[in-house]
């Protein structure tokens, strides 16, 4: 339609019919008579210094678009068909409007050109985004509220509604500039009274005012100003953003079961409401429920799969939740994603090809060999992709550390952990948090638990580590004060306890031993293994062998702190086994 | 072997989708022709006005189709949010403003200065549109909007000087759609929309309702809705 309403605007001499709103005293209570008027035109406004641009992969919409701008009066219009275009156009020109479709066929669509233009500061703090929309779409777009347009239009229009929208947007961009220039110099407490002001001056505007009051409030943590503010908007209509801000200040607030209530009720009238599930997810996440967690981020995922950030949070998440396959996929996810822009990190790739050996299940079987292959084949890409760094490479080898002793390759996988600490490369701050959370983890899986925890505990007080990873982190924790080594290793170490207690010492000797080759640091194993050992020679089966395995399990274990809860059992064990064979032990 | 479920609603959508720059690139050519061969005479004039109402009309039953799909499988999406009143109507007046003018139909709007209210934008837009174009068809040569808000619901009025609304439905203009009547090419499938639309704006308890009658203070037909 939008083509012949131009057409005929122009047939009809461009008088294209203009409204214009008086306000009529005489009327009865303040209504005014909007009369259609075609020679006044609302030409206060200059287009002719706006530089616009416009992106659409729709070639004959580009050129409605283009000779309506023209028409309406600006003279800086530029076109561009492709997302890709459009950035080269943003890193030449500041545009002070940005016309977008949002459904541009296979590249980036017109949600994730925004994201990546505020992202990348290519647009300016004034410049006025209007999302083009078909109905079709709308879903998606209102669901997905990462970064929001200032505008939306829905297709077809025709060239007047153009204008009156470019008007209406202008004007409240006029009406509203003090406040976001304040917002723009951070100086979010003048911001505040400016919005409040100016909702007193521009009632037209006022539930923009006060709802951006309330989104700075909570920006500065005053979360019980922000709740009031929410209150009053409720006050008058149930409204999805009201309730979400409200969840938020009861969050912030420690009343976190207020705020999941609100956040379902939110769902209830918006059940595609992307911010409700991520909210209900961080909710969970300070209840410490990782599963709940889990089942709010995978349904954001599901509505808005694009997001880096959403998807490594997932990742984390499943990982914490022991769900490896899962994590690989969100994993994944933000790989290619993230791919060819500004959030691709090497983080991702070791994300993933962690997962990926997580997921192995230490059997030997031809599925762990796929998963070594694909977990190699990660690591290769990064190299890729980045420039190898010193901490690069060390990151690797821990990596690698953990793929080897899933495919039960201990030896190699300690050789190659002594090789990283001889050469002193596993200094915590050196590594920084990613590499050293890789590190407690490569511990962890060693069967280093002691190790382990002190650099979990250590980055539990890392500003740097969010609330996602740090779940994670004290899920970790637990899993090692429950002796629970993860996997295979810690399969075996039960079985062997188990056949130990029916006294089939013989038998669970064997599997100790396994448990003991895939976490060859753990000292409940080694503890378990050499008391399996004790008893068989204590019973007289004098084995050399026996002797010299239980040498190397305490050696293994180390020096233990006198407050270890296992003090007393390794000292017990020690000492019978310097009762058998006491050469050997002073040997050590 | 087992067939994955065709998603018809997505089916429905990118039909939707493309049917509606099949209708753009139409009109787009159209124009282009226009501009090298303009109309000479009334008639042209006329031919173009039925062009542009036969694709209004196109677009919107495209529209409602696939929201009332939407809408029985519980899949409509609901955003109903501030906005400025007066804004909606204006953008209504200026999206069919050729017709008007080609008709020489006069506009009188009746709207309360900066008058906020709630509602679904999109799908008021979607109902409005229908009605308009219905309107512009069949009034003489006048139309009001006006818009009014006294007690608990908003209310907008389209009245014309027509011949009016059939009485059948008057009587119950959400449920004509069940009584298809092929013979005067009347399908009621926009006041069914419209009904359905009024429903799912919902306050407080109360829940939004249409009207369709030959009341109309110009004499022809009226049609009205109410949001709480």
């Amino acid at each position: 339609m939008p083509f012949i309403f131009a057409a005929l605007a122009r047939l009809l001499n461009d008088s294209v019919l203009i409204l214009t709103s008086r306000f009529n005293p005489e009327s009865r209570q303040g209504i005014a008579i909007v009369s259609i008027n075609p020679t006044q035109a609302l030409s206060r406004i200059d287009y002719s210094r706006k530089r616009v641009l416009v992106v659409d992969d729709f070639a004959q919409h580009l050129e409605f678009m283009g000779k309506s701008l023209l028409a309406i009066g600006f003279r800086e219009v530029e076109l561009a068909d492709t997302a890709e275009k459009a950035l080269e156009l943003c890193e030449k020109t500041k545009f002070d409007l940005v016309f977008c479709d949002y459904n541009m066929g296979e590249g980036k669509n017109g949600q994730q050109l925004l994201e990546e233009m505020r992202h990348l500061a290519l647009v300016a703090h004034d410049c006025i985004f209007v999302m083009i929309t078909a109905e079709t779409s709308r879903e998606v777009v209102l669901g997905a509220i990462e970064a929001e347009p200032e505008g939306y239009i829905a297709k077809p229009f025709n060239e007047a509604v153009l204008r009156r929208k470019i008007d209406r947007l202008l004007d409240k961009q006029a009406c509203l500039q003090e406040v976001t220039e304040a917002v723009h110099k951070e100086q979010i407490d003048t911001a505040i009274k400016l919005c409040h002001e100016a909702a007193e001056r521009h009632p037209r505007h006022q539930s923009w005012c006060l709802k951006t009051a309330a989104e700075l409030h909570l920006q500065l943590g005053q979360f019980e100003e922000a709740k009031q503010l929410y209150l009053g908007f409720l006050d008058k209509r149930v409204l999805d953003w009201a309730l979400l801000g409200l969840a938020r200040a009861y969050m912030q607030l420690d009343e976190v079961e207020k705020a999941i209530a609100e956040l379902q009720q939110v769902l209830v009238l918006n059940s595609n409401c992307v911010p409700a599930y991520d909210l209900l997810a961080e909710c969970n996440s300070r209840l410490n429920d990782s599963h709940a967690v889990q089942n709010h981020l995978s349904q954001a995922v599901k509505l808005s799969p694009y997001s880096v950030e959403r998807q490594t949070r997932l990742g984390d998440i499943c990982v914490a939740n022991a769900d490896y396959e899962g994590a690989a996929r969100a994993y994944r996810t933000a790989l290619t994603t993230a791919r060819h822009s500004i959030q691709e990190s090497e983080d991702g790739y070791f994300k993933l090809a962690g997962a990926i050996t997580d997921s192995m299940a230490g059997d030997m079987s031809r599925y762990d060999s796929s998963k070594a292959v694909e977990a190699h084949k990660v690591l290769r890409e990064l190299d890729e992709r980045f420039e190898s760094k010193d901490i690069t490479k060390t990151r690797k080898d821990l990596a690698n550390v953990q793929i080897l002793l899933k495919q039960q390759n201990p030896d190699k996988a300690l050789a190659l952990m002594n090789d990283l600490e001889q050469e002193e490369l596993l200094d915590h701050e050196r590594l920084g948090s990613s590499a050293l959370f890789e590190y407690g983890k490569t511990l962890l899986n060693l069967g280093d638990e002691e190790k382990a925890n002190e650099i979990f505990s250590e980055l539990l007080k890392c500003d740097d580590v969010d609330e996602s990873k740090k779940l994670l982190i004290r899920s970790l924790i637990e899993h090692v004060s429950e002796g629970n080594l993860g996997g295979r290793a810690s399969e075996l170490n039960e079985k062997g306890a188990r056949l130990y207690e029916q006294d089939d010492v013989e038998n669970s000797i064997k599997l100790f031993t396994e448990a003991a080759r895939l976490s060859p640091k753990s000292i409940v194993v080694n503890l378990n293994l050499t008391q399996a050992l004790l008893r068989r020679m204590e019973e007289g089966d004098v084995n050399k062998s026996y002797k010299q395995q239980s040498k190397s399990c305490l050696g293994n274990i180390g020096d233990l702190d006198e407050n270890h809860k296992y003090f007393a059992r390794y000292q017990n064990l020690s000492d019978r086994l310097k009762a058998i064979a006491p050469d050997q032990i002073l040997e050590n | 072997m087992d067939k994955q479920p065709l998603d018809f609603s997505l089916a429905f959508g990118s039909a939707v989708h493309d049917v509606k720059n099949s209708v753009g690139l139409l009109l787009h050519s159209l124009d282009e022709f226009m501009s090298a061969n303009p109309p000479q005479s009334e008639e042209d004039n006329h031919r173009v006005v039925v062009l542009n109402y036969e694709a209004s009309r196109i677009n919107n039953d495209m529209m409602q189709l696939l929201s009332i799909y939407r809408l029985e499988n519980d899949r409509l999406f609901v955003s109903i949010d501030e906005a400025n009143v007066q804004d909606f109507v204006e953008d209504e007046l200026l999206a069919h403003d050729t017709l008007l003018k080609m008709k020489k139909i006069g506009v009188d709007v009746q709207c309360d200065f900066g008058l906020n209210w709630y509602f679904d934008t999109m799908l008021l837009k979607s109902v409005f549109n229908n009605v308009f174009v219905n309107t512009i068809r069949y009034t003489k040569d006048k139309l009001r909007i006006s818009v009014d808000c006294s007690g608990d619901f908003l209310c907008m009025s389209i009245e014309d000087n027509g011949r009016g609304y059939p009485e059948a439905l008057c009587k119950d203009p959400g449920g004509y759609l069940t009584r298809i009547n092929f013979n005067t090419g009347s399908t009621g499938l926009g006041l069914y929309f419209a009904a359905r639309v009024a429903e799912l704006h919902e306050n407080e308890g109360r829940q939004g309702y249409i009207e369709v009658d030959n009341k109309s203070t110009l004499g022809g037909g009226a049609f009205r809705i109410y949001l709480p």
